[in-house]
């Protein structure tokens, strides 16, 4: 075997069969495991127990960073720096600071999500493994894919093609680092 | 649709008819008793508050429903028949509104101050908006106040006998759907005028001097919000009962959360919008409203809508574990409808007091208050129990939303 193997592949002809293929594989106890879909099946993930809240947190940051910014910015530009009466107003009129903070809370909350999203994911990729599997173009069209990859502790080449082949897939195939 | 399938959700049913029959009956021995121990003017304003709030949720189902139509989605598709009912008890609430257009034909200024003989013929303003344009003139009032109802009253009509007729024809071409798209395609522009019309009619005419042009939306999004609240509420109850039982899952609770959290939103934005235009621009015309606001006592009240009809469910609804656990999500739901009450307490009541507080009269008026809603949410209650058992309790065929209809797909709505 001159090139290595990244994994195991099944292929699915519905989601249901997915989502079961994945619970199953959870319960075998296969953990580095990932399903591809044209559409996002919220089964899946909750079937390979995949918590990240990685990116929620990026944005609670970047979201309190944004409204600090601007409660800074106006403060200091119209109350301290540069106080101009205003209609009478109070210097710290906090109704006209409003509009700001929520506009850079949401500024900064966008910018962070699509960056993160971006760089979180590893893009741009010119290249990844599992496109070696056959068929794998029909995962954006209309089939269902569940790939155990060969560095799961529990990954046994032989084993793991039997187990899934368990599952009734269409096929099973052996993908290429 | 076999009888013993259903004897949960009809026990459900009863048990609404009786609960609001009971309410209705109190309420109105109540309003009565007030009446005649405090006077009348504090029944009939609290009856137009009430009338708000209830009204109000039969407009939301509607306008909801005709979203649902235009959208799609299963959110919708489980929700349809109690929107459908909700929406029908319009027939209820055009009845309930009949006193108060008796009493504006019959000229009873303690309900509108521009029906006082007297202040038509001193202020100049009044007497502008009565006699020179004829635009509160109470048959006009009345006039446009009928056409409202029959739009209305049509608009749900038409949906639900279509929703009907698709129960016993299988609509493999989608007519009766897109009868429904088109329908409500044509409903909703038509909502969204009628409710500005209406808001400024009813309303905002309590105060004829005043006038904000964001009022109509201040009461579109907050029917948005009392019925996702009210059907989140409904679900709580309809969810151990087949066959709501196999239809409902955490991803639906998630998606009418989620949608709860933008009314929530929506409300803030809307009502600081107009705070915000009003106090910049600080001038005598437009201040009135918000001065009677942060007057003593209303003041507190203010806080409190801000406080828990905004921060707080905020704060909770963001979480995605809460918007999943559905005795959680309806009690927030619970506290929303609180709220809104208190709401539509806030937008009506101030407008008769001026910047006074009750006063040593408070208890007296909240009790009306507190009767007249019970009142119409009897009848309401009533209406809703009797409109959604004349249909199944999910709608059949309908092909586009229906889970049952796609084998072989995982949600993905």
């Amino acid at each position: 075997m001159s090139v290595p193997m990244y994994g195991l592949m099944a292929e699915f002809q519905s989601p249901e069969q997915l989502v079961h293929a994945t619970e199953a594989a959870y319960k075998a106890g296969y953990r580095r495991m990932d399903a591809y879909s044209p559409f996002p099946i919220e089964e899946v993930s909750e079937a390979m127990h995949f918590h990240d809240d990685l990116l929620r947190r990026i944005v609670l940051v970047a979201a309190i960073s944004g409204l600090i910014t601007a409660l800074v910015l106006q403060v200091l530009g119209s109350a301290i720096d540069y106080p101009l009466n205003i209609g009478g107003r109070p210097l710290l009129d906090w109704p006209a600071f409003i509009p700001i903070t929520f506009e850079l809370t949401i500024l900064f909350s966008g910018f962070a999500a699509v960056i993160s999203v971006v760089v979180l994911n590893g893009l741009p990729q010119p290249y990844h493994p599992v496109f070696n599997a056959p068929n794998f173009d029909r995962a954006s069209i209309d089939r269902f894919f569940l790939c155990i990859e060969a560095n799961d502790p529990k990954f046994e080449r032989t084993a793991t093609r039997t187990f899934l082949e368990g599952l009734h897939p269409m096929n099973v195939s052996e993908v290429d680092q | 649709m076999t009888t013993n399938e259903n004897t949960g959700l009809n026990n459900l049913f009863n048990r609404m008819l009786t609960v609001g029959g009971i309410a209705c009956i109190v309420g109105l021995i109540a309003l009565v008793v007030l009446g005649f121990l405090n006077g009348f003017a504090d029944v009939w304003r609290g009856y137009l508050t009430a009338y708000i709030f209830w009204w109000g949720l039969a407009m939301g189902c509607l306008a909801v429903l005709m979203i649902h139509h235009l959208s799609g989605g299963r959110w919708g598709f489980i929700m349809r028949r109690p929107l459908e009912a909700g929406a029908m008890v319009l027939v209820v609430m055009a009845l309930a509104f009949v006193p108060i257009i008796v009493a504006v034909m019959t000229g009873n200024a303690s309900l509108y101050e521009w029906l006082d003989a007297k202040k038509i013929a001193e202020d100049p303003l009044i007497t502008y908006k009565v006699t020179t344009t004829g635009y509160l003139l109470p048959l006009n009032w009345t006039i446009r106040a009928v056409v409202v109802f029959a739009l209305w009253i049509g608009l749900a009509y038409l949906l639900y006998s279509t929703s009907r007729a698709q129960d016993t024809a299988p609509d493999g071409n989608f007519t009766l759907a897109n009868r429904m798209r088109t329908i409500s395609g044509i409903g909703i522009p038509v909502y969204i005028v009628t409710m500005t019309m209406v808001g400024v009619d009813w309303y905002m005419s309590i105060d004829p001097h005043w006038f904000s042009a964001i009022y109509g939306v201040l009461f579109i999004v907050g029917q948005g919000l009392t019925t996702f609240a009210c059907i989140i509420i409904l679900l709580s109850m309809l969810t151990n009962h087949y066959p709501f039982s196999k239809v409902v899952d955490k991803n639906r609770l998630d998606e009418y959360g989620k949608l709860m959290l933008a009314f929530v939103v929506l409300w803030a934005y809307v009502n600081y919008g107009q705070y915000v235009i009003i106090w910049s621009g600080n001038i005598p015309e437009f201040t009135p409203w918000f001065v009677r606001r942060f007057a003593p006592g209303w003041q507190a009240i203010t806080v409190i809508l801000v406080l828990f009809h905004f921060a707080l469910p905020f704060a909770l609804l963001l979480s995605r574990l809460l918007k999943r656990n559905l005795r959680m999500l309806a009690a927030v739901a619970g506290l929303i409808l609180l709220m809104r009450m208190l709401e539509n307490f806030w937008i009506v009541a101030p407008e008769y007091t001026g910047i006074e507080f009750y006063g040593s009269s408070i208890v007296g008026m909240l009790v009306t208050y507190l009767a007249a809603f019970a009142f119409l949410g009897g009848l309401w209650c009533m209406g809703f129990a009797w409109f959604v058992r004349q249909q199944p309790v999910l709608p059949e065929n309908d092909l586009r939303n229906d889970p049952r209809a796609m084998k072989g797909q995982v949600a993905h709505a």
